[in-house]
């Protein structure tokens, strides 16, 4: 698949990654960013974070709640709530059955094109 | 939020964002931009090479956060032309150049002035100063006004010293102009140049007979026995005939021929028809009074 196309894919599932970073654990903008990395999400955008988060914000999925620090800047932390665990179990159901029907797919590809098949 | 401890680089992209999502509310704008600093913080010196440019970094923002799209920006108004002149370093330059002959000019305008104001002054000295009051060192002053003034002015100028620039600029140019459009000047002033020629030529030569400067209309020979000639034929030291010049225009003179059939205009004394006739009245008219006596 080419960048373009992971990066395609990624922006729709974007959502339920980050709803699921948050839920693991409460996290600022920055820090949702590395977890998602060092999951897998390599090539994520910082600003595509951000705005995710907003947005889930906004939206009502998340919470959010300032950190004082004395060094450093304030930081904003984020939290999911309800509407946002009821969002993650319906992004889980979308996916796994989205993940079924490709699944069933591409096996049907490699039975015809047996030479294929890494 | 403290951003005073960014690097400078980070700074300067953080602003760049700020203006990328200037059209968002103030608070959204900078809950958005809160998020960035972290990231700025991890970038270091280079935020371009790790985020992408600002422009590219606020749209993603806007995207993911469902913000609508920033409004398309127009490109700036074209400056007007003299205003993209001005910012131009060629032009700075030249003015530069300009600024440093000025002092050509200034001496040249105040010659142009000079020359606009005598133009009807003919005498002069030497072909080139106008003779105005006679005196020469109380002209050679009076010349040399509009030249200190001039300088005087452009150096006050070059100072900053003199108000109303556009209006000493518009006077130069129309010094100028008066020098294009009158073209009769530029004629007076190469005249004036070749005068000094003129002055030492010859005096213009009168056509006709003159006698210590007096016209001389007629001659009157007479013999040395005292009797008035006629019909005498004249000729000068050079063998020229001696032609009073009037003689072409008078129609009642008498003419005088030779023999080829060739009017002559040096048979003296002129006669003088009766006006309507053919007829000389008095032949031997001569000037009342004269009458020489013969010689032996």
């Amino acid at each position: 698949m080419t960048s373009m196309d992971r990066s395609q894919l990624l922006r729709g599932v974007l959502d339920a990654a980050v709803l699921a970073v948050v839920r693991r654990a409460d996290g600022y903008g920055y820090d949702v960013v590395r977890r998602l990395r060092a999951a897998g999400l390599t090539d994520v955008g910082d600003a595509s974070v951000y705005g995710t988060l907003r947005r889930l914000y906004r939206g009502g999925a998340l919470t959010s709640y300032v950190v004082p620090s004395d060094e450093g800047p304030h930081r904003r932390y984020y939290g999911i709530t309800e509407r946002g665990r009821a969002q993650l179990d319906e992004a889980r159901a979308t996916w796994e059955e989205f993940e079924r029907t490709l699944d069933a797919l591409l096996q049907e590809e490699e039975a015809m094109t047996p030479e294929l098949t890494a | 939020m403290s951003s005073a401890t960014l690097p400078a680089a980070a700074a300067a992209y953080l602003a760049a964002l700020a203006r990328e999502l200037a059209d968002l509310p103030a608070d959204e704008r900078a809950e958005l931009l809160e998020e960035v600093e972290a990231s700025l913080v991890e970038a270091g010196d280079d935020p371009v090479a790790r985020l992408g440019s600002p422009a590219r970094f606020a749209a993603e923002l806007r995207a993911s956060a469902g913000l609508p799209p920033a409004a398309p920006r127009q490109a700036p108004p074209r400056e007007p032309l003299w205003q993209r002149l001005k910012r131009d370093p060629r032009t700075r330059a030249a003015l530069s150049v300009a600024r440093e002959l000025a002092p050509i000019w200034w001496v040249a305008r105040a010659a142009l002035l000079l020359m606009l104001l005598t133009t009807g002054v003919q005498s002069t000295y030497g072909g080139i100063l106008p003779r105005l009051t006679g005196h020469p060192g109380l002209d050679v002053l009076i010349c040399a006004l509009p030249f200190a003034a001039s300088i005087a002015i452009g150096l006050a100028g070059r100072r900053r010293a003199l108000p109303l620039r556009p209006l000493r600029v518009a006077a130069d140019l129309a010094l100028v102009a008066c020098l294009a459009l009158v073209p009769g000047q530029v004629n007076d002033i190469r005249g004036r140049a070749t005068q000094i020629v003129y002055a030492t030529a010859e005096p213009a030569r009168q056509a006709g007979l003159t006698a210590s400067g007096v016209a001389v209309t007629n001659v009157y020979p007479y013999d040395a026995r005292g009797r008035l000639l006629h019909d005498v034929r004249l000729y000068d030291q050079n063998g020229a005939p001696l032609d009073v010049g009037r003689g072409a225009q008078d129609p009642n003179r008498r003419p005088v021929f030779n023999p080829a059939g060739a009017r002559l205009f040096n048979a003296f004394p002129i006669r003088y028809y009766d006006p309507g006739t053919d007829r000389v009245a008095h032949p031997n008219a001569v000037p009342h009074g004269l009458q020489p006596k013969p010689l032996r």
